[in-house]
């Protein structure tokens, strides 16, 4: 039949363009005469030489290849180097048209646990922009504060924290200005131009997902995770934990310490997250200890301010209750990684597998073992598919966050990918900024994984960077290399744009 | 009529923490009275050895200092526990604090003394005391900080996971727990003692810190004579089976979602049944257990596991008396003075069992200790001071170890012989420091010493030493005294070093690199030489006087001399390597008893290792991805942030991430 050869021939371009540490694919299906195409992610880290230029070269060449009109954009998580690009070229991005827009669950209005999450979210970006604030005025921490910032700056973009929901705006009556990032994202969720699109809420675990008027592909949604233990894997919080209310008389402990960033926050506000009661006798406010005058308290001139030799400086701790910023903000730079959507493409026919992991961790990979699909094969028998077969038949995989050494789980993820005949493995990622990261490098993409991706792939491991990571020279008889094809002629700012690998 | 002082400072605290008093069972055992050497003591508290100062800057605001001095409230033995009085939490910390102090100084013979005030970068200046801010955090944490030479402890909401323990939301104060403040207080006092160890160039490196620090806090559960005498009778005599004598930080632990307490040594309650299970032993833990926490707490099953074994071969008598001699309990409650009989035994075994733990410190390589050395230094130290052992300690040890797969790398076998450091056994080598001092006694009485500002002493630098510091009560001299005698050593050493004979023996013997031109060898990378020799430190000196259980004297001096090699310059992180040795002597002939050499310093498998465990585990962690692997600035603050982590994670083993 003529619908058996077109499936034959289907065949998918895998585009990864070479912007930097960031990440945008652009997937051309193609079966017969039919096409179908696909973006995941438009971004770059924030601190990119000439981000905003390189964004809107690649946005015109996604316009340019897909003639002004892509039938699904997949985002797969909030961070600004997987969505810099909807701002940073919007001008561009209004003259294409989306079909579709495939978000993932915690994206779903209509979803309590959802909209609660992204609640707690913004009050922990909030947050964590006033402790910044704070370690601004200690000398001595800058070094913790330049890497805080960096992380937070690089993943959500500048003015991080100015997050605008309108509840706010009327609680305390005060206007916010949006970062960046939230108008990124406002833009994708909120497309007009030329069009509006039709908006897809990816649940995991949920029947096998389909393009439309294209066939031969399902699509399997693997993450992220339901339980908010998984994506939180690092702190599961109950749900009051996220209640950001304090008449309820119970508060968590992220809630207590925002209170105590916040120069804004009022004396109940205060007063409710402190320790003892700040009404009692005995409890000094920070000018009454230094105030010699106040009888009694000498004390802490002595020990503390002035000192009875005046050397007490080096023991103070006027900071040090702000050292768990940076943990907090890992935590959340954790949270949103696992609030990444993760899809495995499946090509029906020859039953390759293509995996966007986003930045998942390993919270969001250990979930996808949950789940069980159950399809229909070719001879119209019901069957039974898991993640693990879905990973042994994977030919392409996209590196998760760049490498780095937590978003590829060992042994329920990559060791499971056992096609080394074909498996590839596309990293975006420039290890030259990450290395370049003060005081400390980043390890992106890090030695131990780069190591066992060589071993499961037989050297086909690809940096949008670097190109091919490998000395050797493919065998010939390697099926799995013949497709690639490096751009050599489209450069962009003197850099290679993109690279090119065909699925067949 | 002259009244003298009074022996000990009357305090309330709370014998383990807040939760225990909301408990029907515990509350009438938790209020215990802490029993401290009497001292003159200040707002504050302010005492010889700390300083209590509250201020909570993340509230803005101060805490009016205690005075325990106040006639009202001595004539109450201090002030009523109480949550909602940050006063008394002034108190419990100077009592528990003060408590740990003086369990250590009655075992190691001597007073302790903090860590220097670091200077650029060097540890330079005495600090008289520990400086405490009960109130420094809102986080499920407390550390030491080795560069404030201060203990900082947090305070939190309680997670609302398990309300029935606590009130949701209500606060956790991790100053209240004695389990915290004592394990805290215990850092401080190793970093005082062994400055290096808390770099970590091997995965027992931190575990030692964490580790050490909960067997201290765990033994002094023993000297709770209510809470002993309570579970004693509860379990029937049998500490094996759950008690809270074997558990740690139970209100913090629930407070951050767990089931029970934070660690427990004997066993833990399964998180999927809710049932507490007795933990075996598996020799498989110490290859695979790499996070500091959860790897120290197997050396400290090992030893809680030595306890058990001893306090049951010293109640066996007991049981067969108060038997007619079946050894087998009836049912029911034992009678009450069974009960405090072998409470009485409980609280010796704990209290040997302590000592030895503490006494072994002074027996252990000045850098890089393993759970092995540790072991070794342990058997060793015993030997010293109780030859005959009649009641078979040291087997309970090394049995106890043994069953956890912690061995000493160099080592046979694992019998008492084999384990104990080597003796020095050759004359020539046993009178390398005899000879040292002699010469150079010669040398100083004939002409005046110059070269250095050190003082000169009168007749002998280690018996003086010795001497000196049994009479000086005052801790900074004391401290300087040390500061002298390691100045004077190192001088002795280098102008001594020109005898090749005596170098090569010494050399021989510390398993340090001294000559560098003199003799050909090869390249040892990263040394720094002055002159023809190598740089070496004279890193610890110490004195320690201690009474066997026989009347034995035990007099030593005991010198440690370390060398820090830096290497791979040329790759992108460089890192320091340190060897060193640990020589102990013997005042009354001035002969080398031991020389604890394990860490030579051009050891260049040991180096390797220390760099594999830089490269492959310390980089694991998010934070190593983001803000590298230095620790340096508060190494204890994010080992500890560290674990409330994994707390939190869920209750499958965690993956392996890549």
């Amino acid at each position: 039949m003529s619908n058996e050869t077109t499936k034959q021939n289907l065949t998918v371009n895998v585009r990864m363009y070479c912007q930097g540490l960031g990440d945008c694919f652009l997937l051309t299906f193609k079966s017969g005469e039919k096409n179908f195409t696909m973006m995941i992610d438009c971004g770059v880290l924030h601190g990119t030489e000439k981000a905003k230029e390189k964004m809107q070269e690649i946005v015109k060449n996604i316009k340019s290849e897909t003639g002004g009109l892509i039938n699904l954009v997949v985002v797969t998580h909030q961070h600004w180097d997987h969505i810099s690009g909807f701002e940073q070229a919007q001008d561009i991005f209004d003259e294409i048209a989306f079909e579709e827009v495939w978000l993932a669950w915690t994206e779903d209005p209509s979803n309590q646990t959802a909209a609660n999450l992204n609640k707690g979210f913004n009050a922990r970006l909030k947050g964590l922009q006033c402790a910044l604030a704070k370690l601004d005025s200690s000398v001595r921490l800058t070094e913790e504060k330049n890497e805080i910032k960096q992380l937070l700056e690089g993943f959500f973009g500048e003015n991080f924290g100015d997050v605008n929901d309108s509840e706010e705006l009327g609680a305390t009556g005060k206007k916010t200005s949006k970062s960046m990032r939230v108008k990124a994202w406002d833009y994708i969720k909120e497309k007009s131009k030329p069009n509006k699109p039709r908006y897809t809420y990816c649940y995991p675990g949920t029947e096998p997902l389909t393009l439309k008027e294209f066939e031969g592909v399902r699509i399997y949604v693997f993450g992220p995770p339901q339980d908010p233990k998984k994506i939180r894997n690092l702190n599961p919080p109950s749900t009051e934990q996220y209640r950001h209310n304090f008449n309820l008389n119970t508060f968590s402990l992220e809630d207590s310490f925002f209170v105590a960033v916040n120069d804004e926050a009022d004396f109940q506000e205060s007063n409710a997250c402190s320790p003892f009661d700040q009404n009692e006798e005995g409890i000094l406010s920070e000018a009454e200890a230094q105030d010699d005058n106040v009888i009694g308290y000498k004390f802490f001139n002595d020990y503390y301010f002035s000192g009875k030799d005046g050397t007490n400086s080096w023991r103070r701790i006027n900071n040090d209750w702000l050292g768990m910023t940076s943990e907090m903000a890992l935590k959340l730079d954790s949270y949103t990684n696992n609030t990444s959507l993760v899809i495995a493409i499946e090509l029906v026919e020859s039953g390759k597998v293509l995996l966007f992991v986003g930045d998942a961790q390993s919270g969001n990979w250990q979930s996808w073992h949950d789940y069980t699909w159950q399809i229909l094969d070719k001879n119209g028998l019901k069957q039974k598919v898991n993640a693990e077969d879905l990973l042994r038949r994977t030919v392409l995989y996209k590196v998760g966050h760049h490498g780095s050494h937590n978003a590829t789980l060992k042994r329920l993820g990559l060791e499971m990918m056992s096609n080394v005949k074909e498996l590839v493995a596309l990293i975006p990622v420039d290890s030259e900024v990450a290395f370049s990261k003060r005081p400390h490098k980043w390890e992106m993409p890090f030695d131990a994984l780069l190591e066992d991706l060589q071993k499961k792939t037989n050297g086909r491991v690809i940096a949008s960077d670097k190109g091919r990571l490998t000395d050797k020279e493919p065998p010939t008889a390697d099926t799995g290399w013949k497709s690639y094809k490096e751009d050599e002629n489209k450069l962009m700012l003197g850099e290679k744009l993109f690279i090119d690998y065909l699925v067949k | 009529m002259k009244i003298t002082t009074p022996n000990t400072r009357r305090l309330k605290g709370y014998a383990y923490d807040p939760s225990l008093s909301i408990q029907l069972e515990t509350v009438s055992l938790n209020e215990t009275i802490f029993n401290i050497r009497w001292e003159k003591v200040d707002e504050g508290p302010v005492g010889e050895y700390i300083e209590v100062v509250d201020y909570d800057p993340a509230s803005r605001c101060f805490y009016a200092p205690v005075d325990l001095s106040n006639p009202t409230v001595l004539a109450q033995d201090g002030l009523y526990p109480s949550e909602s009085d940050p006063q008394f939490h002034q108190q419990m910390v100077y009592a528990v604090a003060m408590t740990t102090i003086q369990n250590f100084e009655r075992a190691l013979g001597r007073r302790t003394l903090w860590a220097l005030q670091k200077v650029s970068g060097i540890p330079k200046k005495y600090v008289q005391r520990l400086r405490i801010y009960p109130h420094a955090f809102r986080e499920a944490n407390a550390f030491y900080s080795p560069n404030k030479v201060a203990l900082l402890f947090g305070y939190f909401p309680a997670s609302s996971d398990a309300p029935e323990q606590h009130i949701p939301g209500g606060i956790v104060f991790t100053c209240l727990s004695h389990d915290i403040i004592a394990h805290e207080t215990t850092h401080a006092l190793l970093d005082g003692m062994h400055r290096r160890y808390i770099e970590a160039t091997h995965p027992d490196g931190l575990a030692f810190h964490e580790a050490f620090a909960d067997v201290v806090a765990l033994f002094q559960h023993f000297t709770f004579s209510e809470v002993l005498r309570h579970q004693i009778a509860k379990t029937r005599g049998d500490l094996a089976s759950q008690n809270i004598l074997g558990e740690l930080a139970q209100e913090f632990g629930k407070a951050i979602g767990h089931y029970g307490s934070l660690r427990d040594a004997i066993g833990k309650i399964n998180p999927e049944t809710k049932q507490w299970e007795i933990q075996k032993p598996n020799p498989d833990d110490y290859l695979n257990v790499i996070e500091p926490h959860a790897r120290g707490s197997i050396l400290v099953a090992a030893i809680f596991d030595a306890f058990l074994s001893i306090y049951k071969s010293r109640i066996s008598d007991l049981l067969r008396i108060a038997t007619s001699g079946t050894g087998i309990l009836p049912q029911g409650e034992i009678h009450p003075d069974l009960v405090n009989r072998l409470a009485d035994e409980a609280a010796k075994s704990a209290q040997h069992v302590l000592g030895i733990c503490i006494r072994a410190l002074d027996y252990c390589p000045p850098v890089s200790i393993t759970f092995g050395d540790y072991l070794r230094a342990i058997i060793t130290a015993d030997l010293d001071l109780v030859p005959n052992d009649s009641r078979n300690y040291r087997i309970a040890f090394i049995e106890a170890f043994r069953r956890r797969g912690i061995y000493p790398r160099d080592i046979r076998s694992l019998s008492v012989e084999s384990l104990c450091w080597q003796k020095v056994e050759d004359e020539n080598d046993c009178n390398l420091f005899a000879e040292l001092w002699e010469e150079r006694l010669a040398d100083l009485k004939n002409k005046s010493y110059q070269g250095s500002s050190v003082k000169l002493p009168e007749m002998n630098l280690f018996r003086d030493f010795l001497s000196e510091m049994d009479y000086t009560k005052d801790r900074q001299k004391i401290s300087e005294m040390t500061d002298n005698a390691k100045a004077l050593l190192h001088t002795f050493i280098s102008q001594k070093m020109e005898d090749d004979n005596w170098l090569k023996k010494f050399e021989k013997l510390t398993g340090l690199e001294l000559a560098c031109s003199s003799r050909k060898r090869k390249n040892i990378e990263g040394l720094e030489a002055r002159g023809s020799f190598f740089k070496f430190e004279v890193h610890s000196f110490r004195g320690a006087r201690r009474v066997g259980p026989n009347g034995n004297l035990n007099n030593q001096i005991i010198i440690s001399i370390t060398q820090k090699r830096i290497v791979d310059k040329a790759q992108p992180e460089e890192f320091v390597f340190r060897g060193g040795c640990t020589l102990i002597l013997n005042l009354e002939d001035l002969t080398l008893r031991y020389a604890v050499n394990t860490k030579r310093i051009n050891d260049d498998k040991r180096l390797e290792r220390q760099r594999k465990y830089h490269t492959e585990f310390n980089r694991q962690s998010l934070r190593a991805t983001y803000f590298g692997t230095s620790r340096t600035n508060e190494p204890f603050a994010f080992l500890h942030r560290e674990t409330t982590e994994e707390s939190f994670s869920s209750a499958k083993p965690q993956e392996n991430n890549i």
